[in-house]
């Protein structure tokens, strides 16, 4: 089993027992479903039977010496000879062909395809020398087994040019891209990315390839940057840089990355051409939309992964847009299915739950646009200028500096009012959408929670606009208690409530039910871990049985970044250490100028 | 023109024998035929080396059986020789590369013959039309089809991508030659 790292016994009507009667490690009993003949023989149909686990590296040790009685079918027989061989570090290569569809029938996560018979023995093998070597430097070490099969699968997508990554927020796209990214150390490598997330694959690149050289090249003067480019070298940049820059596509990468491919949705846009133009041995789109329902993205995104296998966009348009859309045509939905199926890994949490923990927890590192930048700046400036004072006129004007910060970072609108459209001046709120909107056209529910009455309403208003949904309600202290209940219940109850709920923190603490969302984004950062938690577990409680992803939002180079370390304890406060801390406010009022000054100051960019 | 029948170049060629260019004035059952092909009217399409045979259900049902020749020894190599290289599907450039090589996929209307059990005295009547329609969309679905029919039967390869829908696996030797 590629995605689980194991290999499961089935076939018969109590695969336990009959693998103790043949000598073989019974393992724990399950069901399983498997790409089987029905009954006639003539189709091959997904269908569950009982099964029992067992894990790849005891599971190959056994067979390796196993002799196989007459009565064991072909797919066991070869599957002995092929874990003989990974055993003794042998080649396998005569083997794999031997195997027959039953020795690798188990239905994939995706639901739709199974891995083929030399994907199953390279995981087998894979999964042996993983535990014999346990190489921690590799970012394999990390990853989960659906994790590592989808870098094993993105490797293999070179032979036909590449593939779209396309599984659901949460399940760890960007990791599986790094894993794959260290692994390519021929030619440089680029990843194209919305200018919205450069800093959380800085950030994730740092963390999970500390060794791998990272090169943002954005900016005016960007232009040095590609020439320093060595081999294993990760080169950042957006789309906006990818439109206008020929530099890119004048040079041959190793393996080219778009993150939020969606963005070349539009086969005719500039950007769409000029990812068509980029030169590499291995092409890799990601996102996280249902693009096998979006059928000209689809083109768009293929056109760059596997260019031809679509045919030109008028063939392809006439071949299946029409058919499909149009004539509603399950024959060709079906076609088109068979022809890009092995092109996309798309798995749903909810296919992958068995192997997650019952919450996720990431955090999406946002950068600062100028306008925001420009403000938060000032407004240090102006506090420091002005000086803070002593005693208890101390705290409350430094508690108000904290305040105006926490605003500019979640919307410069909140601090000056000028009216202006909302769009592009956050980089919380531009990646906020963006993950909603995702979220949504993938029917999952989400709730976004703030501790600011005027974010929640600038929020409401702006999902309201951005998102294919003319309801955002959201739900604060200020309303009635009949009023929030009748909230709870559309959002929770009724198929057709809203698919957004915004939540302000304070009310939120107790009490409320909502395991209607699987994904919870935290907007701004309340100083007290403890009261995060408690409001994420509004989604993650008791009746919830499907895992809750927890995004929390934080502009990078900002007190939201320093808040997150001294969360996650990277990060503690001189002079605080007094043993009565009662939250990361009150330590910080207890700070010198300087300390302050030096906690809060943007840091320089590039610095993970 | 902006068919649904024949969006490729490999069934275009049956959609055209359906609608052959040589027609002054477009045959009245065409309508019918096309509407019969859309709504899964035709069922039962057997493809076979050289016959095609299919069920076609309008004022009952009525088996067409449509023959062409295949190709000799040196004509199926020459195909198998063009299409090496291509996965399961097939681009259009292979259709152009068969037609230069003077080999084109589809038989010339001269040498197919058609039969239906209708009493109609029209030929071809509206159910062989509606066979052709049919048989041009599968054929655009699937265009090695169109070799299959011409007597290259085993061109398929086996899919060398490392995940495969089911909707390509072969139900045949599932459990390998010993049985289960």
């Amino acid at each position: 089993m590629v995605e689980s790292d194991g290999f499961a016994w089935w076939g018969v009507d109590d695969p336990a027992g009959t693998a103790e009667e043949l000598g073989l490690p019974p393992g724990d009993e399950t069901s399983l479903t498997l790409a089987l003949p029905d009954s006639t023989g003539r189709r091959i149909t997904p269908r569950t039977v009982p099964a029992t686990l067992v894990a790849a590296e005891p599971a190959v040790v056994t067979l390796s010496s196993w002799s196989p009685p007459e009565k064991v079918g072909c797919s066991l027989r070869v599957w002995a000879r092929i874990a003989a061989a990974i055993h003794h570090g042998e080649p396998t290569d005569g083997l794999v062909g031997l195997l027959p569809t039953a020795g690798h029938a188990v239905l994939g996560l995706d639901r739709t395809t199974i891995w083929s018979a030399s994907a199953a023995v390279d995981a087998a093998r894979r999964a042996v020398t993983r535990a014999r070597t346990r190489d921690s430097s590799s970012p394999q070490a990390v990853l989960r087994p659906y994790q590592r099969a989808g870098v094993a699968w993105l490797r293999a997508a070179s032979e036909h040019g590449g593939g779209v990554l396309a599984d659901d927020m949460g399940l760890g796209k960007t990791v599986q891209a790094i894993a794959l990214l260290w692994e390519c150390r021929e030619q440089p490598n680029l990843v194209v990315c919305p200018t919205s997330l450069l800093g959380n694959w800085s950030r994730e690149l740092a963390r999970f390839a500390p060794d791998v050289d990272v090169l943002t090249h954005t900016g005016p003067d960007r232009s040095r940057t590609l020439e320093t480019a060595r081999p294993g070298t990760v080169v950042l940049t957006t789309y906006g840089v990818l439109r206008g820059d020929a530099a890119l596509s004048d040079r041959s990468w190793q393996a080219v990355v778009l993150d939020e491919a969606q963005q070349i949705k539009n086969p005719d846009s500039l950007g769409s051409r000029a990812a068509r133009e980029l030169r590499a041995e291995l092409r890799i789109a990601m996102t996280g939309t249902p693009v096998e329902n979006r059928l000209d993205e689809l083109w768009s995104l293929m056109a760059f992964t596997n260019p031809g296998l679509l045919g030109t966009h008028a063939r392809f348009r006439r071949r299946f847009v029409g058919p499909v859309q149009r004539n509603n045509s399950r024959a060709a939905a079906q076609r088109l299915h068979e022809i890009v199926g092995p092109h996309i890994l798309r798995r749903r949490k909810e296919d992958v739950a068995p192997e997650l923990p019952s919450k996720l927890e990431t955090s999406v590192v946002c950068a600062m646009t100028d306008e925001q930048e420009r403000l938060y700046r000032a407004s240090l400036n102006e506090a420091f200028e002005e000086g803070f004072g002593s005693g208890t006129s101390r705290r409350g004007r430094i508690l108000a500096l904290l305040t105006r910060l926490k605003q500019i970072c979640n919307h410069p609108e909140l601090v000056s009012a000028e009216g202006k459209p909302l769009a592009g001046r956050s980089g919380k709120l531009d990646r906020a959408t963006e993950m909603l909107a995702e979220l949504t056209s993938n029917g999952a529910r989400a709730l976004v929670f703030t501790q600011y009455r005027g974010t929640g309403e600038l929020l409401a208003e702006h999902f309201r606009d951005e998102l294919a949904t003319d309801e955002v309600p959201f739900l604060h202290g200020g309303l009635g208690t009949g009023a929030r209940q009748e909230i709870v219940t559309r959002f929770q109850d009724d198929p057709q409530g809203p698919a957004v709920l915004i939540l302000s923190l304070r009310a939120a603490g107790f009490g409320l039910n909502l395991t209607r969302a699987t994904h919870v984004l935290h907007y701004d950062r309340w100083w007290n871990p403890a009261v995060e938690d408690q409001a994420s577990d509004r989604a993650h409680r008791i009746g919830q049985d499907r895992t809750v992803t927890v995004h929390t939002l934080l502009t990078e180079r900002t007190l939201e970044e320093a808040i997150a370390e001294m969360h996650e304890g990277k990060r503690s406060l001189a002079g605080t250490a007094t043993g009565e801390s009662t939250g990361i406010d009150t330590d910080l009022t207890r700070l010198s100028d300087e300390q302050l000054h030096e906690l809060l100051l943007p840091r320089h960019e590039g610095r993970p | 023109m902006n068919s649904e029948f024949g969006t490729t170049a490999w069934g275009r060629d049956w959609r055209r024998l359906a609608e052959p260019t040589s027609l002054t004035r477009p045959d009245p059952a065409l309508p019918k035929a096309r509407s019969l092909a859309r709504r899964d009217h035709v069922t039962d399409v057997e493809l076979r080396p050289g016959e095609i045979t299919a069920v076609v259900h309008h004022s009952g049902s009525h088996r067409v059986r449509v023959d062409m020749p295949v190709w000799d020894r040196e004509h199926v190599e020459r195909a198998r020789e063009l299409v090496t290289g291509h996965g399961d599907d097939l681009p259009d450039t292979v259709h152009s590369a068969l037609v230069r090589a003077g080999q084109p996929p589809a038989p010339q209307p001269d040498v197919v013959t058609t039969n239906c059990d209708c009493t109609g005295r029209k030929r071809p009547c509206v159910h062989i039309l509606a066979a052709f329609f049919e048989i041009a969309r599968q054929l655009d679905h699937r265009p090695r089809l169109a070799l299959a029919l011409r007597g290259v039967e085993d061109s398929h390869s086996p899919p060398s991508t490392a995940r495969v829908p089911i909707g390509l696996l072969d139900p045949t030797d599932f459990y390998g030659e010993t049985g289960r």
